[in-house]
């Protein structure tokens, strides 16, 4: 599993690739954010649960749904809970800060985080990115190059590849054909 | 005095063995060899042999080659199938083609699937299991086609459909399911082709594309990429540097000219 993370500032994209399972998408009531994981399906899996139960208590506790840049702490926190049996995750969250603004975080399966103008985690690829604004078209054409590219070389990346694009509006989803070897 | 010349012992020389374990301690990274997860299947059919293989080399998660060969010419009217550690198949196979050739002009014949076959199984006996190679032969002899399958301790096996490599569960299931004696040509090409394209597909140590060898009576047709599913789709943008993106900090250039004047006088002191 391979996620990238890149943003502008009106929108940042998040694109999982996928191998054999669905990705993980996290837009739990919010609409505004999304999780990508690559390691360990299952505690991927189990993160996401955790957290998307998290969100919805936070909802009917304070009736308001939580902010990116929180959901980005409350997932250090959970991540650091089991520092030593950790979660065997490599997350990134994106998605749309309380200004309105583009925001994706990159972690460390302890929950080391920090806010990363672009990202790809896993097992390859880190293609250099301009690391200026972007119009939306250019950095999902990124992200897929950055696939296409990665699937030609490793052997676990392939088949296809999801890419998320969060925007005030709500997310939208586009799959993307890879390599199928 | 006589002295008496050392013959030289077969086998692996492990003296280096200890000298690796210290340069190891202190940091040097050990090469790592290339191991081709494969898949390689081949058949008999009605009057001949095809064989069949992908063209994927990796080395641990990463694909080291995309289109190599994996099926080794051996003599005229013999090929053969390799799987395990790249140098291994390469070499041994060359090898024992090189000796075949040697027999060939010493006998005057043409070269016997069973010759190969046991020059083959008793050198990789005989390292005992450290050369990684696990072959196919396939051929056609004075007893016509004929399949052997070489494991890397030695044993063989002869039969009339093979796979192996780590796709060749996925090969074979493929063979088991449509496999019959006596295929046409065609339909036996095709066979190989599905079950090594099961491999591409199912197997992740196997990919890019399908090489196919056939081999007759007196004719051999080599389809190298007979079938090509993994094509490169292309980039949606273009990441060339433009000049000049690398600063140059300073540059001296220098005319280096060496004239060497007349002849100069030999040396006979």
């Amino acid at each position: 599993m391979n996620p990238v993370a890149l943003y502008n500032h009106d929108a940042p994209i998040s694109a999982a690739q996928q191998h054999q399972f669905d990705p993980y998408e996290m837009n739990g009531g919010t609409e505004t954010a999304v999780l990508a994981t690559s390691g360990f399906s299952a505690d991927g899996l189990a993160l996401f649960k955790k957290l998307s139960q998290n969100l919805e208590w936070y909802k009917h506790a304070h009736d308001k749904v939580m902010s990116t840049p929180a959901i980005a702490q409350m997932l250090s926190n959970t991540l650091y809970y089991k520092r030593f049996f950790p979660y065997y995750s490599f997350c990134l969250l994106g998605g749309i800060d309380e200004q309105g603004r583009g925001v994706s975080y990159s972690y460390d399966p302890l929950g080391s985080y920090g806010a990363e103008p672009y990202k790809s985690v896993g097992h390859k690829n880190q293609q250099g990115v301009q690391r200026t604004d972007m119009p939306l078209d250019t950095a999902i054409s990124i992200a897929k190059d950055a696939f296409t590219s990665a699937s030609e070389r490793d052997m676990y990346t392939g088949d296809y590849l999801e890419i998320f694009v969060i925007k005030q509006g709500g997310v939208t989803v586009e799959r993307v054909d890879l390599r199928k070897d | 005095m006589v002295t008496r010349l050392e013959q030289p012992r077969g086998g692996f020389n492990f003296d280096n063995f200890q000298r690796n374990v210290s340069l190891e301690q202190k940091g040097i990274r050990i090469p790592k060899p290339i191991k081709t997860g494969t898949t390689i299947a081949a058949i008999i059919y009605k009057d001949g042999v095809c064989l069949g293989a992908d063209t994927r080399a990796t080395s641990g998660p990463i694909v080291a080659d995309k289109n190599c060969a994996k099926i080794h010419y051996l003599a005229p009217n013999i090929y053969c199938c390799g799987a395990g550690t790249a140098a291994d198949t390469e070499f041994t196979t060359a090898l024992i083609s090189s000796q075949l050739e040697l027999h060939r002009l010493t006998t005057g014949r043409q070269t016997r699937l069973s010759t190969a076959r046991s020059m083959l199984s008793q050198m990789l006996f005989k390292y005992q299991g450290h050369v990684s190679a696990a072959l196919i032969i396939g051929g056609y002899d004075v007893n016509g086609p004929n399949l052997y399958s070489v494991m890397p301790h030695g044993s063989v096996d002869n039969v009339p459909f093979m796979t192996m490599g780590s796709g060749s569960l996925a090969a074979m299931a493929v063979f088991e399911r449509s496999w019959r004696k006596d295929l046409e040509r065609q339909e036996a090409i095709d066979l190989v082709k599905d079950a090594i394209d099961a491999g591409i597909f199912n197997d992740l140590g196997s990919g890019s594309n399908v090489d196919i060898n056939v081999i007759e009576k007196d004719k051999v047709d080599i389809y190298r990429n007979y079938y090509k599913p993994n094509e490169r789709a292309p980039k949606e943008k273009v990441y060339k540097f433009k000049r000049g993106t690398t600063p140059i900090l300073k540059e001296s250039i220098k005319d280096i000219l060496v004239i060497t004047e007349g002849v100069e006088a030999m040396d006979i002191s």
